[in-house]
């Protein structure tokens, strides 16, 4: 039995319980280890006459070193993996996992109202004009997902190889995905959208009862207009965002990251040309 | 020098060396963990924290190259003494074995710089 002082004790026991925690679920033999690992403090400590101090003992314990490092991190299961992540980090490790975590909570909270939300792309040209209304009706939904896309983004600013995430991919494209998806929306759907609702509120309404389905009242000439206005806006915007993303590529690299890694001056080029092709369209339903 | 690849190289050559050198250090006698600890403490660069030895020893003997027996101490309780097994001599031949041609072939590419 060693020979310490209270204090020391105290601090062996934190140090012991260290121990079992961090080879709890390995291939190992904890009890094996604690006793090897008593044996060896009693070496070390057998010379002195007096009981060990805290120093003498913390000595001893410096050079054992820390027990979450004597275990390569293939030997301890998935499930200790992520308990010890959160407790003690690598912090981009414990910000995927809360940010998963938030993911699960906002689907958790409404999951009908989120599956709405993956709904609405398969409507597309619907998706913009109600992106407001689910993004305001339900805030906390909104708030947790906002919450969960920033600490996903904080794990990968904090991950020593933000290009090759392998495990924690899993954790971080959920979030992620679903907060870009959203924000392409607004930003190729909603924007135009937006700016037309401001110029002519009048029209909004009725762009929403064509998508609606409820047109039968409107003449063909009303919706062949409604329709025009749409598309020209939308591709008058693109053009837009063409414009300005060929000088600053790197803006949608970094806003889309990681997954826009490949934008380039090219693409942007695209997005004008794609544009243009809407505005053709648009005068061609017009002039029908 | 860039440390950080530097560090993460040592490691993994680390942590294949320290399992070569724990049976060496135990081949031909009995030996109880601490002796293990202090005869590893002499190689420069090989031990970082003298508790890693403690599960690698566990696993060795759950894999069948170590056994234990429990021997009386006149300096304190009774203390677990480590041997290799038939097993672990196999083995532990087979790995110094591949350990010198590692050796000698890297030797050599160093004398034709």
């Amino acid at each position: 039995m060693i020979n310490l002082t209270q204090e020391a004790r105290i601090h062996l026991d934190k140090y012991l319980n260290e121990v079992r925690t961090s080879l709890a679920g390995c291939s190992v033999d904890v009890d094996d280890i604690l006793g090897d690992i008593n044996d060896h403090i009693e070496s070390e400590l057998h010379d002195l006459n007096e009981p060990a101090s805290f120093d003498q003992l913390d000595e001893v314990l410096k050079r054992l070193g820390d027990p979450q490092q004597w275990v390569p991190p293939e030997e301890i299961s998935s499930w200790r993996k992520m308990i010890q992540r959160l407790r003690k980090g690598p912090e981009d490790w414990r910000l995927a996992y809360l940010a998963f975590a938030l993911l699960a909570v906002s689907i958790y909270i409404n999951p009908e109202r989120f599956f709405l939300w993956i709904r609405l792309l398969a409507f597309p040209l619907r998706a913009p004009l109600w992106l407001g209304e689910i993004l305001l009706s339900y805030p906390s939904q909104t708030i947790l997902l906002l919450a969960s896309f920033i600490l996903a983004r904080a794990a990968i600013a904090a991950s020593r190889n933000p290009h090759d995430l392998r495990g924690q991919k899993w954790l971080l494209y959920p979030p992620l995905i679903v907060t870009y998806i959203l924000l392409l929306i607004f930003l190729l759907g909603f924007a135009p959208l937006a700016m037309l609702a401001f110029w002519a509120p009048k029209y909004i309404a009725e762009l929403k009862e064509l998508a609606s389905g409820l047109h039968n009242s409107q003449s063909a000439r009303a919706k062949a207009t409604i329709t025009s206005i749409t598309i020209a806006a939308t591709g008058l915007w693109w053009i837009i965002l063409g414009v300005l993303s060929i000088p600053r590529p790197h803006y949608v690299r970094v806003v889309f990251r990681p997954f826009a890694e490949w934008f380039g001056r090219k693409h942007a080029a695209i997005l004008i040309c794609i544009g243009l092709l809407l505005l053709l369209i648009s005068l061609l339903i017009i002039n029908e | 020098m860039d440390n950080r690849f530097f560090d993460n190289w040592a490691t993994q050559v680390r942590k294949g060396m320290l399992e070569l050198c724990i049976l060496n250090a135990i081949k031909g006698t009995s030996l109880y963990g601490y002796d293990i600890v202090r005869k590893l403490r002499g190689i420069e660069g090989l031990v970082i924290s003298e508790g890693t030895i403690y599960p690698i020893l566990s696993r060795l003997k759950k894999e069948g190259l170590l056994k234990t027996t429990i021997k009386e101490s006149t300096e304190g309780p009774p203390r677990k003494y480590y041997e290799l097994t038939d097993k672990g001599t196999t083995i532990l031949n087979a790995m110094n074995d591949y350990w010198t041609d590692i050796k000698t072939g890297t030797e050599k590419l160093k004398r034709e710089e």
